[in-house]
């Protein structure tokens, strides 16, 4: 077999313009690859130009990667003064890390994936054959970062197929927010432009999911579309709640969702789609009549039952819509460990309520000798009817910032 | 930054009007004829000439009335004018968090360079960009030239566009919208091998003519944009002028894209209203239609919804588009 070419180890790699590689390094003895990686400017394109490397400012920067079969792979770069510009940070490529970080965006979002799937980091560790010890720092600076570094985590990487197949109109997608649209047409017309050049297709891929980043409040549907939660993931080591069976009632912001439109079942079963079209527009004309509205949310409600058996995909639609939501919700009151449940058990807060079930649920919670118990239960009947409780809920945040 | 809520108000005003508001410091986006515009003082503000305006009461022609956008609840704006060589920076000097207003002289280097270039400015689309191409009286179209104006300079511009960057609170996002009436008739599909505003050739169903031969044999009504698909988005590039050899366009084509001529809409007004119950418009803040809808739908006095701005010679809703009205929406997370 020939031996590869630089230019190869760069598509392997997934090492894309203005990037390329200088020089490899293999220690067949340690199992480590060095790839050291130079910036080229790319001013000059006419035919016979050859692009110059940049000139390096500081000394060399080397992030841990991926994995290459069982070699550690290292990446070095020397940085020169764009390498880590505003507008190469708007977008860093995968292969890149933070400027004062020891591993790769890649790797760093390989361990944070399976850490939100659950996975310990001893069984990371064991299965990307990577340290214990970088494993754990992974995890530990992802609980400093900002809410856009965590959602890098959540979404699929740069390598995943997916991106690809969103802007080629592989795979059904819909969106209605006319930036997304412009963006995937434009992206898709460069990749068909330059079908030839992985670093345009490279560089498309990581526009469209630093787009996903930028505008996730924006796109709990596009995020559910390509299978992912738009929630932030919880990285830390609490230990998560029970899963819970929600009963959907007619009065379930749900079927607002679906009935006006905000959220699309994308549902290939012409049966379902003209009767949900035909309720969008009753739905509409009764926009300001809440009976009637719960009233077409039940007819909608009693054909999925109905044919329960046809619409498995759709039920799993709504199911993972359901429970977006629930996550949005909880995600805005305190936890079960916050001070303000027992405060509130003691009479030492007085939260003022017309709910009835509220008084009564408040009466029998200071009867129960089990203090965390009954917190449990005033945090739980928060949970479930935060739409009912908004009142309740203003004073809970007053007073926790007066707390504060 | 503050923690008021952006918005944006839309008033028709006397000069007098607007020069009090200047010069009380409002952030302002004007639209009026250039003889008003050379009589407004420096401030936080930028203009464009065009003296077509949809109003409270409908369409107006007016050379002494200003239309207004006044953004309320903002913390100072970034105000830029932009050449030639710098409107590539536009989308990167957009706020994380906000939008921005951006006015193109039309005819000028800069407005082509955005027509034909803006899709592929760095960052673009990720914030959003919304605004309109100036001109003039269409009765001084050989006399005069479209002009923008740089308020803090007090500068009146022929070749440079100017944008007014807002930021907005974390509790609100803005998003931009676009109505477009027309939609790919049944006609062949045609491709172009070049991007551009003059077109020679072009390719129907896969067969290479000149574009004016096609126009004319075809006896293609003119009036009817051609209509690209992006992606669900309706994109209208509309014809200005046929020659022998070449055919003049308001915006450019873009190669290897299809287009097709739209279908002909028989009531506008009737249609635009139906357009627009179907969207967000009531939460309008700040719009802008197309001068060739009001021409060739006769929309003087006639009125468009709810919806006020000035009517154009091209609107942005991120890409310079044609004979379609864009809005933008301040939402709350």
């Amino acid at each position: 077999m020939d031996r590869l070419s630089l230019k190869s180890v760069e598509l392997l790699l997934g090492i894309y313009a203005p990037f390329k590689i200088k020089d490899i390094n293999l220690n067949v003895e340690a199992e480590i690859l060095t790839v050291q990686l130079e910036e080229v400017s790319l001013k000059s394109r006419s035919l016979f130009s050859v692009s110059a490397p940049k000139k390096p400012i500081s000394k060399a920067i080397s992030w841990q990667h991926n994995n290459t079969g069982r070699f550690t792979t290292y990446i070095e770069i020397e940085p020169t003064a764009s390498t880590f510009s505003k507008n190469r940070l708007l977008n860093p490529p995968a292969f890149f890390g933070d400027k004062d970080a020891t591993y790769t965006y890649q790797l760093q979002q390989t361990v944070l994936s399976a850490h939100s799937k659950k996975l310990d980091s001893q069984t990371i560790s064991s299965l990307l054959n990577v340290k214990r010890e970088t494993v754990n720092q992974i995890i530990t600076d992802s609980d400093n970062q900002q809410q856009d570094q965590k959602l890098r985590s959540i979404l699929p990487l740069e390598t995943d197929p997916i991106w690809r197949a969103l802007i080629n109109h592989e795979i059904s997608f819909k969106t209605n927010l006319s930036s997304l649209k412009f963006l995937i047409s434009r992206l898709q017309l460069n990749c068909v432009n330059n079908r030839n050049d992985m670093g345009v297709i490279q560089d498309s891929v990581a526009t469209l999911r630093q787009f996903f980043i930028k505008h996730h409040s924006q796109l709990k549907s596009e995020y559910a579309q390509i299978g992912v939660s738009s929630e932030t993931p919880n990285t830390s080591s609490q230990p998560q709640e029970a899963k819970k069976r929600v009963t959907l009632t007619a009065d379930h912001p749900v079927w607002e969702n679906i009935l006006s439109g905000q959220v699309d079942l994308l549902s290939k079963n012409m049966g379902l789609n003209l009767y949900i079209s035909q309720l969008k527009g009753l739905y509409k004309k009764v926009e300001n009549n809440d009976e009637q509205k719960i009233q077409i949310a039940k007819e909608l409600l009693f054909y999925l039952k109905k044919n329960m058996s046809k619409l498995k995909p759709e039920l799993m639609s709504i199911s993972k819509i359901v429970k977006q939501m629930g996550e949005q919700q909880t995600a805005d009151l305190p936890n079960i460990q916050h001070g303000i449940w027992e405060k509130i058990l003691s009479g030492s807060i007085n939260i003022e309520s017309n709910q009835m079930a509220f008084k009564l649920l408040l009466v029998k919670a200071r009867s129960n000798e089990d203090k965390q118990q009954a917190c449990t239960q005033l945090h739980e009947y928060f949970s479930r009817n935060m739409r009912l409780l908004k009142t309740e809920i203003s004073q809970l945040e007053q007073h926790i910032a007066i707390a504060s | 930054m503050s923690d008021n809520k952006v918005s944006i108000d839309s008033h028709i005003l006397e000069l007098d009007a607007v020069i009090e508001r200047i010069e009380a410091g409002e952030f302002l986006v004007v639209a009026a004829d250039e003889s008003q515009l050379a009589q407004l003082p420096s401030g936080n503000w930028i203009g464009g000439s065009i003296p077509y305006f949809m109003s409270e009461s409908g369409g107006i022609v007016s050379r002494d009335k200003i239309f207004v956008h006044h953004i309320k609840g903002c913390a100072q704006p970034r105000i830029t004018p932009y050449d030639n060589n710098s409107i590539s920076r536009i989308a990167q000097d957009a706020p994380d968090n906000g939008f921005s207003i951006v006015i193109l002289p039309a005819g000028s280097d800069v407005h082509s360079n955005y027509a034909q270039n803006a899709p592929s400015f760095p960052n673009m689309f990720f914030s959003p960009i919304i605004g309109w191409v100036s001109g003039v009286h269409l009765d001084d179209v050989a006399t005069q030239t479209a002009k923008t104006v740089f308020g803090p300079g007090n500068m009146l511009m022929a070749d440079k566009a100017v944008a007014m960057h807002i930021s907005l609170p974390e509790s609100q996002f803005a998003n931009v919208h676009i109505v477009n009436l027309f939609e790919q008739g049944s006609g062949p599909s045609i491709r172009f091998n070049k991007t551009g505003f003059n077109i020679d050739t072009c390719t129907v169903d896969g067969l290479g003519m000149p574009f004016s031969d096609y126009l004319t044999t075809n006896n293609i009504d003119t009036r009817l944009p051609l209509v690209a698909d992006y992606n669900g988005i309706n994109v209208n590039v509309s014809i200005q002028n046929i020659a022998a050899n070449a055919v003049d366009l308001y915006a450019p084509v873009f190669a290897d894209v299809n287009y097709q001529f739209a279908s002909p809409i028989s009531d506008y007004v009737g249609s635009f209203g139906n357009a627009i119950s179907d969207t967000q418009s009531a939460k309008s803040e700040f719009s802008c239609n197309c001068i060739l809808n009001f021409l060739y739908s006769e929309l003087e006095g006639k009125k468009t919804g709810t919806l006020m701005g000035p009517i154009t010679f091209g609107e942005i809703a991120y890409q310079l588009l044609n004979q379609t009205l864009v809005y933008l929406t301040i939402e709350n997370q």
